[in-house]
């Protein structure tokens, strides 16, 4: 499916001024965002922010109010958009009294996948979910093994962009860490994946590009230096043998002194050096995407 | 729509569970009610009056075989002196002797009709039936403002036409008699042959003046052809023999029929309850996102629901002798079940909603289908229902297209603008919305409303909702005298089509499709308006199914076609230049309402209200 009708080679995913209101409420206001073929976008945001309304509208589960969306060079009128497009919900909603495989089976039909292909992808995505059960009825799985059967079916038609909302939620920990490793691997294959997630560090492990939204708005956006570099800060760590003013004892015979000012640090270490004391080590230490998310999120904003 | 998508999502739906019912238990308990009703059909249903009264006769009673074919009586050969082990003991030579109680009399009397039958079915296989039928009745059955007559009356005249003119010189054509109902008896021998004839009404004065006569003169009905056709029978006449005065009533066409509901009834829970389970955890929304459409999902979910019903209506019409007629007369009210239980599934928002809705709608059809039905071949209302069409192909009392088309029609174009309103809003938001029921409905109408043309569409749509409220009115009024009735039926009618003109403009504003301005209102109610003047001038079925011959029928309808009044009077004129815009304006009140909200519009439409009904009360007083 990499034959796109327009010259949208580059952008898989085009979102302009999307906008979404529930009655009075807006939940998604004017966003814009591009996503380029085989890139990993996370949208991030407190609940409410509108990152699953934003996410459905890609899906084409739910109308924009206004805006446009372009998929693969589809517009979001367009009913061939849904044969590009792999979404998997926060939850699990699957047909509880069908096998894990005949459920997989239906919804190749419905995207009109040959028989044999469709066993062949029902085969390897199960395998390489490590989902050996697939023949039991879904009701007796568990929340993982359901996830999987989720996440193979978003996968059934081999489409050009995976839309994930928040993909390990409510999982344990060991099904997390397969269900991320495995979006990492369609990520080194080359799949567009638009995903949202509340653990950012999945966000910063997979993303080539973050998104944060608060109150229906985008607040930034871009790769993970550059929002770094925009909001980010970096700490200077100078660790020395003497304490001098403002340092910080760390044992006996070591102190540290931090600042966030690049110039102050020579000034530091120069005040050490007069006072006989020796530099043991100075270290960097820069922001982490929590630490800007909470940042952003809690300017002026005391409920989150 | 993709058939093969269609077809995918029918055959899922055949192998999953249908929500909290139990495929297994659906299935026993549709084969159950499927079993009861062809037996129902295949060996009848005892009537409540069976074998109610013990009856004795001698060994070689000649009475004994008439008295055996009536099933209200328990015939047993008893000598005379064990007559007082029975309610009645018929000797010999015709005498009745009964116990002196209500039981023993009413024993007589069915004794009487029992003979009286059989007599008449003797006649009936005679030669010459010019012998056994010498006189022609022409019953008159009269409107219902002259029904203060306690008596029946019977219009009788020679039968014979042309050589029995002259031996009927002392009965003169069209002249009126009066006859009490006191059954004939007639003595009849054991060869069937009729012995003496001895006419107990007092007041009978028929004469036999056709002793002559050729039987290929005679016009004979079955007892099913002497109830007249709904579009002529009221002052209208049609050729019956006294025999058959009393017009039976269906009764087991109507077991059949009311039968013929109970699998609709549970087929349209089960769909239902299969389609909420979409909505259960949101489950839908997989197929939401599919290549699938919203038309590919509903058709392939209502698909087995809707062959699984023709297939046992089918059957159960095969059993009982129903044509294809029947079966395709019988479609509209299936598509009205499965329409209102797909519209329940995405209005509630727990099961209990769903029972309740389902409930309620199924009971409504039911009461719509079924009422009217009772008075099928006696009652032109009886043309408003499905029913009456499988009852009258039952018995074989012939088809008229009129009929057909009033009984499908309203209930086809309802159903299937429910299923299109319901599927065009079958979207995630509207189906896992939490809001109030009301604001669920006016979505879905404001769902519908794009550009001011489809103001006149939606208007127009309002006529078969509109036309089916106002026929369950009016079932509901037919019993209660015009005097009380039609001043009611004038205002409630009113009220039903105001309403049903301006929802779509009320959702529209509410939904802020429709811009607040008096100008945008006023030019939205008159296109609304316009809408539904034309659609009601199409839908004149009404009028061509004779309901329009009953009082409360011409009132309702009235306006459906052309004005009866002309412009004679500055008033009749004044009414014909305003009847194509009476709707428009009256929606127009309504629409200005609008401006101030809810309250507004209800205070809207009892003006418009008030304007249809001043309307509407002119014209009945100057011309009706």
């Amino acid at each position: 499916m990499s034959d796109y009708p327009s010259s949208l080679e580059h952008n898989v995913v085009e979102i302009e001024n999307l906008r979404k209101e529930y009655g009075n409420t807006v939940a998604v206001s004017n966003s814009s965002f591009t996503v380029s073929s085989g890139e990993v976008l996370g949208i991030v945001g407190p609940n409410g922010s509108g990152k699953t309304s934003t996410l459905k509208m890609i899906a084409g589960l739910i109308e924009p109010t206004g805006g446009k969306i372009t998929i693969s060079g589809y517009s979001s009128q367009d009913e061939e958009i849904a044969n590009h497009i792999g979404f998997l919900p926060e939850e699990s909603p699957l047909y509880e009294d069908m096998t894990g495989v005949s459920y997989l089976k239906f919804f190749a039909n419905l995207y009109e996948v040959p028989s044999g292909k469709a066993d062949e992808r029902i085969q390897l995505w199960l395998d390489r979910l490590r989902l050996d059960d697939r023949n039991i009825k879904i009701g007796n799985m568990s929340k993982g093994m359901k996830r999987k059967i989720a996440i193979t079916r978003s996968l059934i038609n081999d489409p050009d962009v995976l839309i994930y909302d928040e993909p390990a939620s409510g999982l344990d920990p060991l099904s997390t860490r397969y269900i991320m490793d495995f979006i990492e691997e369609l990520k080194e294959e080359g799949k567009t994946i638009i995903f949202s997630a509340h653990n950012l560090y999945h966000v910063s492990d997979l993303c080539d590009t973050v998104v944060m939204m608060r109150d229906g708005e985008i607040i930034t956006k871009g790769s993970l230096t550059e929002i770094r570099e925009n909001h980010g800060t970096t700490e200077y760590q100078v660790y020395s043998s003497i304490r001098i003013d403002g340092s910080e004892k760390i044992s006996s015979d070591e102190f540290v002194k931090k600042t966030h000012d690049v110039d102050e640090v020579d000034k530091i270490t120069e005040q050490i050096e007069n006072n006989g004391g020796e530099i043991i080590e100075i270290q960097t230490e820069k922001s982490s995407l929590e630490d800007i998310f909470l940042g952003i999120n809690t300017e002026g904003n005391n409920e989150y | 729509m993709n058939i093969s998508r269609i077809l995918r999502i029918s055959k899922l739906e055949l192998k999953r569970e249908s929500g909290i019912i139990n495929k297994r238990v659906a299935f026993i308990v549709l084969a159950s009610i499927v079993l009861i009703t062809g037996t129902v059909t295949v060996f009848g249903v005892s009537s409540p009056e069976e074998n109610m009264y013990s009856v004795g006769v001698s060994q070689d009673s000649i009475y004994e075989p008439a008295l055996n074919e009536h099933s209200s009586l328990d015939v047993r050969v008893l000598d005379e002196t064990d007559k007082d082990t029975v309610d009645a003991y018929v000797l010999d030579n015709g005498e009745i002797q009964v116990i002196d109680n209500k039981t023993g009399r009413l024993a007589a009397n069915e004794i009487k009709e029992a003979v009286n039958s059989y007599n008449y079915k003797l006649m009936r296989n005679e030669r010459n039936t010019a012998a056994a039928f010498p006189v022609r009745v022409e019953v008159q059955y009269l409107s219902p403002e002259n029904e203060d007559l306690e008596e029946e009356t019977i219009q009788t005249e020679s039968q014979n036409r042309g050589t029995q003119e002259s031996d009927s010189s002392d009965f003169k054509s069209g002249e009126r008699i009066t006859e009490n109902k006191e059954p004939q008896v007639t003595q009849t021998e054991n060869d069937g042959s009729s012995l003496t004839e001895e006419t107990r009404g007092e007041n009978t004065e028929i004469e036999d003046s056709t002793s002559s006569q050729r039987s290929d003169e005679i016009e004979t009905v079955t007892p099913q052809e002497q109830v007249p056709e709904s579009n002529e029978n009221l002052n209208s006449s049609g050729t019956i023999t006294p025999n058959e005065l009393n017009p039976p009533l269906p009764f087991e066409s109507l077991i059949f029929g009311f039968a013929l509901l109970l699998p609709l009834n549970f087929i349209s829970q089960v769909y239902s309850s299969s389609l909420i389970t979409e909505r259960d955890n949101k489950k839908g929304e997989m197929l939401l996102v599919s290549p699938a459409s919203k038309y590919d999902i509903i058709i392939g979910k209502t698909l087995p629901y809707l062959l699984l019903s023709i297939l046992i209506v089918g059957l159960l019409l095969a059993i009982a002798g129903g044509s294809f007629v029947s079966l395709v007369g019988i479609l509209p009210l299936i598509i009205m079940f499965l329409s209102f239980a797909f519209l329940a599934s995405s209005f509630a928002r727990s099961y209990k909603e769903l029972s309740f809705f389902t409930l309620g709608s199924s009971v409504l059809i039911t009461v719509f289908a079924f009422i009217p039905a009772v008075f099928t071949q006696v009652h032109p209302i009886s043309s408003i229902t499905p029913l009456s069409i499988v009852i009258t192909d039952l018995q074989n009392s012939g088809f008229e297209i009129r009929r057909f088309l009033m009984g499908t029609i309203p209930l086809f174009f309802t159903g299937s603008v429910v299923f299109v309103f319901g599927i065009e809003t079958y979207e995630q938001e509207f189906l896992f919305s939490r809001e109030s029921l009301s604001n669920k409905f006016f979505t879905m109408i404001a769902h519908q409303v794009v550009t001011i043309r489809s103001l006149f569409v939606l208007g127009a749509l309002s006529i078969p909702f509109v036309f089916i409220a106002e026929l369950l009115v009016l079932t509901g009024l037919i019993s209660i005298p015009g005097l009380f009735s039609i001043p009611v039926l004038l205002v409630i009618l009113a009220v039903i089509e105001e309403v049903g003109k301006s929802l779509p403009i009320y959702a529209g504003q509410k939904y802020a499709k429709i811009e607040d301005s008096v100008k945008i209102l006023l030019i939205c109610g008159f296109v609304s308006g316009l809408g539904f003047f034309f659609a009601e001038k199409i839908f004149v079925l009404a009028q061509q199914a004779g309901l329009n011959s009953l009082e409360l029928g011409s009132a309702a309808f009235m306006n459906s076609l052309l004005p009866a009044f002309s412009g004679d009077s500055p008033v009749g004129l004044l009414l014909l230049i305003l009847w194509p815009f009476l709707h428009s304006i009256t929606t127009m009140i309504s629409a200005l309402g609008m401006r101030k909200g809810r309250v507004g519009y209800i205070i809207g439409i009892g003006g418009a209200t008030v304007v249809h009904v001043g309307y509407n009360l002119t014209a009945v007083m100057i011309y009706a």
